[in-house]
């Protein structure tokens, strides 16, 4: 990755990244925005998260993938039990992470 | 009583500085694996800071999508920050302006929850408490990504690690918790089935864009049907 490259990824990021975090301070705090785009808004997060989880856990290479070779699969049951009960990002990862490897390690489903 | 403030920052910031260790590691090590340099992957986890988004930019960049496109990709992700910032307005009224942009930075998903669980236990909001907790939290997220970054050469196969299902786990800890009622599951369910049948239809990274405001509107739309019915 050249400087450019670097740069130009860097910059992009910043602007997508810090401009959520900054908008309310600045704007939202002393306009009103409209009701219904609030409720919208209310519903981006979710709307968002399943959206880039789903071909994540269904699909592989832009295919539907639902077979018990597919270990994402297989550990997203147990990982969203996790994520239920814990509601921690670290441990609900370290499970996932550790059934993963685990299951290819000791060829479990495959 | 700089001092308290500073000792609550830091008992707050540890638990998250130690988590994001390993979750830092695992981004530099992507990172490396999908053609970001080590200076680069360092310098996103410095400037940028944002957890999904950055794990976000390093499958796409791997998968070779466009740097405008991963842009796109992250505001509509980060938008849930819009909700957190909107939240911490009231709090944080005081802080002078200049200040609230600084500290906005910040604000990922774990800093955001650690500072409003303080607030609401009814501790005092200072700009010291809130830069210590940022600072330090901050630090683990960057020693993480440098250590990946460098020892991503030695890592040669990141499936051995599991280290490829830190992203689907991360989206399924951030998405579980927002799960509040049955609008939202809905939505989800949508978002879910959408963003399968443009994928399905060749609409590639585009789709989630597509999924997300599209399964957005249906859960205004169902918001506004239960109220007329009211």
């Amino acid at each position: 990755m050249d400087f450019f490259d670097g740069a130009y990824l860097l910059g992009i990021m910043m602007i997508g990244v810090y401009i959520p975090r900054l908008l309310p301070m600045g704007l939202l705090a002393k306009r009103n925005i409209s009701k219904n785009f609030q409720i919208w808004l209310s519903f981006i997060p979710v709307a968002i998260l399943s959206a880039l989880l789903a071909p994540e856990i269904f699909m592989k290479n832009g295919e539907l993938y639902l077979a018990k070779e597919n270990l994402f699969l297989m550990a997203f049951a147990p990982v969203l039990l996790v994520a239920y009960l814990t509601k921690n990002l670290f441990a609900t990862l370290l499970v996932g992470m550790i059934l993963v490897a685990g299951m290819r390690y000791f060829h479990i489903f495959i | 009583m700089k001092n308290a403030s500073f000792y609550a920052g830091l008992k707050l910031g540890l638990p998250i500085m130690i988590g994001y260790i390993p979750l830092g590691f695992a981004f530099g090590v992507l990172a490396v694996k999908s053609g970001i340099s080590a200076f680069w992957a360092t310098m996103l986890s410095i400037f940028v800071f944002a957890g999904a988004g950055q794990f976000i930019a390093a499958s796409m960049l791997g998968a070779g999508a466009s740097i405008l496109s991963i842009g796109a990709a992250n505001f509509l992700v980060n938008l849930r920050h819009v909700l957190m910032s909107a939240a911490l307005v009231t709090p944080w009224k005081h802080i002078p302006f200049s200040w609230k942009m600084f500290l906005s930075f910040f604000q990922t998903d774990e800093i955001f929850a650690a500072n409003i669980s303080h607030y609401k236990q009814g501790n005092d909001v200072t700009i010291c408490q809130i830069l210590t907790l940022a600072l330090v939290a901050h630090s683990g997220w960057i020693i993480g990504t440098f250590l990946g970054a460098v020892s991503g050469g030695l890592i040669t196969n990141v499936e051995v690690w599991g280290l490829d299902f830190a992203l689907p786990a991360m989206f399924t800890a951030l998405l579980v918790p927002l799960l509040i009622d049955k609008i939202q599951i809905i939505v989800c369910l949508a978002a879910t089935v959408f963003s399968l049948c443009f994928m399905q239809l060749g609409f590639d990274r585009w789709s989630i864009i597509l999924a997300t405001l599209l399964s957005a509107s249906v859960g205004l739309w169902i918001t506004l049907q239960r109220e007329k019915n009211k």
